[in-house]
C-alpha cells in the first residue's frame, strides 16, 4: 500500500492503460473464443447451402482435399469420438450427391468408398448459389395398348389396336421479338432506374458479375435470348442504358478507393 | 468461371439422365407385354483425367458430345485452378508528363543579400519529362477481409537525382529512381456489414475532388483534398450509417527514431521526442439526385504538435573548396535541441461536389477548411551562438502572430462538352486560396507543383480530352501565386526577427504548362 502511493501520478496512469488494455485484450479473446465456438455449432443451413451447392462435385480447391484427410463418420457415436472430425473455425458435412446410372465418380472429386463424401468447407467460403437443376426426365409415352383379356377375347378377333388418346397439346406461344442488340451508348442515370424497374422483377442483376467487355459481349449478342427474349418489353434505347449501368459498375470498372468502403 | 464450372457437372446429370431414360423407354411400337426390364447403364465416361476407353464398334453421335465435354471440362479445371491460385488482382496506370516551367521568387538555393532577405531569382525550365507507374493490387482472401495497396515508380527521364530529405508522406510524390515503393498498403477488415477496421498505409493521395481532374469517376482516396492529400499511415473506423452515409474515425501517430544509430541497435528507440499523434473523423453523405452529390465534413485535432529536426542552410557554411553539392558539403545546421511540443492545432473542413448537373454534363466542387493554430513559446534550437550555443529558432505557424486562426478554400468545375459520347473533351478549371500560417498536409502533384500548399492564390485550367476508355490527354496551365512562405515551422520574429517570422512575405509565382498522357490497364 505504502508502495502504491509512492507511485507518482504518470506512473499510476501508465499502470492504469495496462490494466485497461490487458482487460481489453481478455475481452477481446473472450469474444473471439466465443464467435469461435458459436461457428463450431451445427449449422443446418449452412451444411445445406453446401449440399445445394455440391462444393464436393464441383472440385472445389478445398473440398477433395479435407475430405481424403478427414474419414466421413458412420455414425453419431463414432463421429463423437473422432478426433479429426471437427477443427475450429470448419463444418464437416456429408453431402449426398444425386445418384445417376453409370457415374462412376463425383466429377473431379477422388474416389470413395460410398456415394457420401465428407466435405469440408470454412463457414467463410459459403456463398449462397441456385441449386442445380433436376435432370429432365422425359415421360415415356405409352406404346402398347393393353391385351385384351376374358371371354370376350375368345369370341370376337382381337381389335386393331387403337392409338392411346393423347392430351391436346398447347398451342405454341407466339415468337417474342428478340432482345435488341446494343454495343454502346445510353445514360448510366437511366440504366440504374431500369435495372430496378425491369430486370428486378424477374431476377436479380449484379454489375460486378462480369468484366466490362464480358457485359458489352452479353448484350452486343442478344445472349439474354437464351432464357427470355425481351424485345416487346424493353426497347434499344433502354437496353443501352442499362448496358451503360452494368459497365459503370462492373466487376474490372473504377470504384471508391476509400477505406472500409467496399 | 464459377457459373461455368457448375454448369458442366449439371450438363452431365442432364445427359445421363436423359440417356438413361431413353433406354428405360424401350424402342416405341413395341407389342408384345414384356416383362420390364433393367437397362444396363450406358458406359459414361468418366471426366477425370484419365481419358475413356474407346468403346468398341461404331461411334455414337453422344460419343462427340462425352468427348467435347471432357475436353472443355478438362480446360475449365485448368482456368479454375490457375483463378483459385491468382489471389491477388492486378491493374496499373501509366502516365508521361511534359511539362514547362516558369519561376520567379527565392533563390533555390537560400542564399540571401547582405540585408539578411532572400535573393529573388528567374529561372525556367523548358522541357521537364517525367513518367509515372502505378500497380495496383487487391486481394480479397475472404469474404471480410481485403487488401489493397498500390506500388508506384516516378521518376524523371534520364536522371535519378532525388530530393536529400524527403518525407514520409510524399514517398512516391517526388521523383526519384526507377524502383517501386509502396504508395498505399491496407487491410480492410469488415467486422461487420457496417463496421470496418482499416490499418495501414490507407488511400490518401488524390481524393476528392481530384477525380475531375484526373479523369476518373470515382474517388481514388479515403479523404478529401481539404484535409490531406499525402501518404500516411492510420488507423481506421468506418461505420455505415445505411447506404448514403458513413462514419470514419482516424488514428495516426508519427514516430521520431534516433538518426544517430548507425548500426540499428537502439531500434526500439526514438530520440527522445514522443510521437505526434492526430485523431480526426469525417462523415460522408452520398446521394444520387439530379446528378451525384457528395459531401464530407471532417474534423482532426493535433493535441502536441511535435517538432521535426528540420535542417536550415547555415550561415557560417564550412570551405567547400571542391564544390561538394548539399547536405554533404556542410552546408546545413540540423537542431541540437528539440523541445517536446511547439503546440496543438485543430481543423475542421467540409467538401461539396456535385457530379453531372440535371444530366448537363457540369461538375462543380467547393471545400474549405479553418484551422486553430495554438503555438507556445518554444522553439526549435540550432548551434547558432558565437560558441555553438542552441539559439531557438523555428517555431510553430504563427507563433509570432496575433491572429492563429487560418483558412483554406479549394473550389473549381469541370464541363463536359455535349459531343463526342464517351471521348466528349471536358474543361476544367480550379482556384485554391490559403492564408498566410495555414498548416497543409498536401504533397506535390504528378506536375511537380504543390497548388493546395500554397499559402497564397493558385489558379489552373485544363482539358481533358479521352482517347479511348482506357487512355487519356490532359493539357493544363496553372499560375501559383504565393504570398507567404509554407511549412509547418518558421523563423519565429520572437527568436530571430531578421527572417521576417514563421510565415515571411515572399515575392514568389510559378507558371506551368503540363501535356501528360495516361493509360489505364
Amino acid at each position: 500500500m505504502g508502495s502504491l502511493l509512492s507511485l507518482s501520478p504518470r506512473q499510476i496512469v501508465i499502470s492504469s492503460v495496462v490494466v485497461v488494455l490487458l482487460g481489453s485484450q481478455v475481452a477481446l479473446f473472450v469474444w473471439l473464443r466465443g464467435r469461435a465456438t458459436s461457428r463450431l455449432e451445427p449449422a443446418p443451413s449452412a451444411i445445406a447451402t453446401s449440399s445445394a451447392l455440391g462444393k464436393t462435385a464441383l472440385g472445389g480447391p478445398h473440398g477433395p482435399e479435407v475430405a481424403s484427410a478427414t474419414a466421413p463418420p458412420t455414425s453419431s457415436s463414432e463421429a463423437s469420438h473422432n478426433p479429426l472430425e471437427v477443427q475450429p473455425s470448419v463444418h464437416t458435412a456429408a453431402v449426398a450427391l444425386p445418384a445417376r446410372p453409370g457415374a462412376a465418380a463425383p466429377i473431379g472429386a477422388r474416389p470413395t468408398s460410398a456415394t457420401h463424401v465428407a466435405d469440408t468447407v470454412s463457414p467463410q467460403r459459403v456463398s449462397v448459389a441456385p441449386a442445380p437443376p433436376a435432370p429432365s426426365v422425359p415421360t415415356p409415352e405409352p406404346t402398347v395398348a393393353s391385351a385384351p383379356t376374358g371371354a370376350a377375347s375368345s369370341v370376337a378377333p382381337p381389335a386393331a389396336a387403337q392409338p392411346p388418346a393423347r392430351a391436346p397439346e398447347p398451342a405454341p406461344a407466339p415468337a417474342r421479338p428478340p432482345t435488341p442488340r446494343v454495343s454502346g451508348g445510353g445514360d448510366v442515370g437511366a440504366g440504374r432506374g431500369l435495372i430496378g424497374s425491369r430486370c428486378a422483377g424477374c431476377h436479380g442483376v449484379s454489375p460486378t458479375r462480369y468484366s466490362r467487355t464480358q457485359w458489352q459481349a452479353f448484350f452486343a449478342s442478344g445472349r439474354h435470348d437464351r432464357y427470355e427474349p425481351l424485345g416487346d418489353r424493353v426497347s434499344a434505347g433502354e437496353m443501352a442504358s442499362i448496358l451503360a449501368y452494368v459497365r459503370e459498375n462492373a466487376a474490372d470498372a473504377e470504384h471508391d478507393q476509400g477505406a472500409g468502403v467496399r | 468461371m464459377r457459373m461455368t464450372c457448375r454448369f458442366v457437372p449439371v450438363l452431365a446429370l442432364a445427359l445421363g439422365s436423359r440417356t438413361a431414360s431413353a433406354q428405360a423407354a424401350g424402342p416405341a411400337g413395341a407389342t408384345p407385354p414384356a416383362p420390364p426390364t433393367v437397362p444396363a447403364p450406358l458406359p459414361l465416361p468418366s471426366y477425370d483425367e484419365q481419358p475413356a476407353a474407346q468403346p468398341q464398334g461404331p461411334r455414337k453421335p453422344e460419343d462427340d458430345v462425352h468427348e467435347r465435354l471432357r475436353q472443355m471440362e478438362r480446360r475449365v479445371d485448368e482456368v479454375e485452378k490457375a483463378s483459385a491460385l491468382q489471389r491477388i488482382q492486378w491493374g496499373g496506370e501509366y502516365r508521361t508528363i511534359i511539362s514547362a516551367y516558369k519561376y520567379h521568387g527565392p533563390s533555390p538555393d537560400g542564399a540571401r543579400g547582405p540585408d539578411g532577405r532572400p535573393i529573388i531569382v528567374d529561372r525556367s525550365n523548358p522541357e521537364q519529362w517525367l513518367h509515372r507507374v502505378r500497380l495496383n493490387l487487391r486481394a480479397e482472401p475472404l469474404d471480410n477481409l481485403r487488401f489493397t495497396a498500390r506500388l508506384t515508380m516516378f521518376k524523371r527521364f534520364g536522371s535519378n537525382t532525388a530530393t536529400p530529405f524527403p518525407q514520409d508522406s510524399s514517398e512516391t510524390r517526388i521523383p526519384r529512381d526507377n524502383g517501386v515503393r509502396f504508395e498505399r498498403a491496407w487491410l480492410d477488415w469488415f467486422v461487420t456489414p457496417w463496421l470496418a477496421l482499416s490499418v495501414g498505409r490507407i488511400s490518401y493521395t488524390d481524393g476528392p475532388p481530384s477525380e475531375l481532374r484526373e479523369n476518373r469517376k470515382q474517388p481514388d482516396a479515403t479523404w478529401g483534398q481539404q484535409m490531406v492529400d499525402g501518404e500516411y499511415d492510420t488507423a481506421d473506423v468506418t461505420v455505415r450509417l445505411g447506404e448514403h452515409a458513413l462514419v470514419r474515425g482516424f488514428y495516426a501517430s508519427w514516430a521520431f527514431p534516433r538518426q544517430d544509430d548507425l548500426f540499428s541497435n537502439f531500434l526500439f528507440l526514438n530520440n527522445g521526442t514522443d510521437n505526434l499523434r492526430i485523431i480526426g473523423t469525417n462523415v460522408d453523405f452520398k446521394v444520387e439526385a439530379a446528378g451525384k452529390l457528395f459531401a464530407q465534413l471532417g474534423a482532426y485535432h493535433v493535441p502536441e504538435f511535435r517538432p521535426f529536426s528540420v535542417p536550415i542552410p547555415s550561415p557560417r557554411p564550412a570551405a567547400n573548396p571542391t564544390n561538394v553539392p548539399a547536405p554533404f558539403n556542410g552546408g546545413y545546421l540540423f537542431p541540437s535541441a528539440l523541445p517536446s511540443s511547439l503546440g496543438s492545432y485543430t481543423n475542421l473542413s467540409f467538401l461539396l461536389t456535385w457530379k453531372d448537373i440535371a444530366a448537363s454534363g457540369l461538375d462543380v466542387f467547393a471545400s474549405g477548411a479553418v484551422g486553430f493554430l495554438n503555438p507556445n513559446d518554444k522553439g526549435i534550437s540550432y548551434p547558432l551562438g558565437p560558441n555553438g550555443e542552441a539559439v531557438p529558432l523555428l517555431a510553430l505557424s504563427s507563433a509570432d502572430a496575433d491572429d492563429h486562426t487560418t483558412f483554406f478554400a479549394f473550389a473549381g468545375m469541370r464541363y463536359t462538352l455535349p459531343f463526342g459520347e464517351a471521348v466528349a473533351p471536358k474543361l476544367g478549371f480550379e482556384f485554391n486560396h490559403g492564408s498566410r500560417y495555414m498548416i497543409s498536409f498536401s504533397s506535390p502533384t504528378s506536375d511537380l507543383t504543390n497548388k493546395l500548399g500554397n499559402r497564397g492564390e493558385a489558379y489552373e485550367g485544363y482539358i481533358i480530352q479521352p482517347i479511348n476508355e482506357r487512355l487519356f490527354m490532359r493539357f493544363s496551365y496553372s499560375y501559383i501565386d504565393t504570398r507567404y512562405s509554407g511549412g509547418f515551422f518558421g523563423p519565429s520574429a520572437k527568436f530571430v526577427p531578421a527572417f521576417g517570422g514563421t510565415a515571411p512575405a515572399v515575392d514568389q509565382h510559378l507558371h506551368t504548362l503540363s501535356l501528360l498522357l495516361n493509360a489505364t490497364f
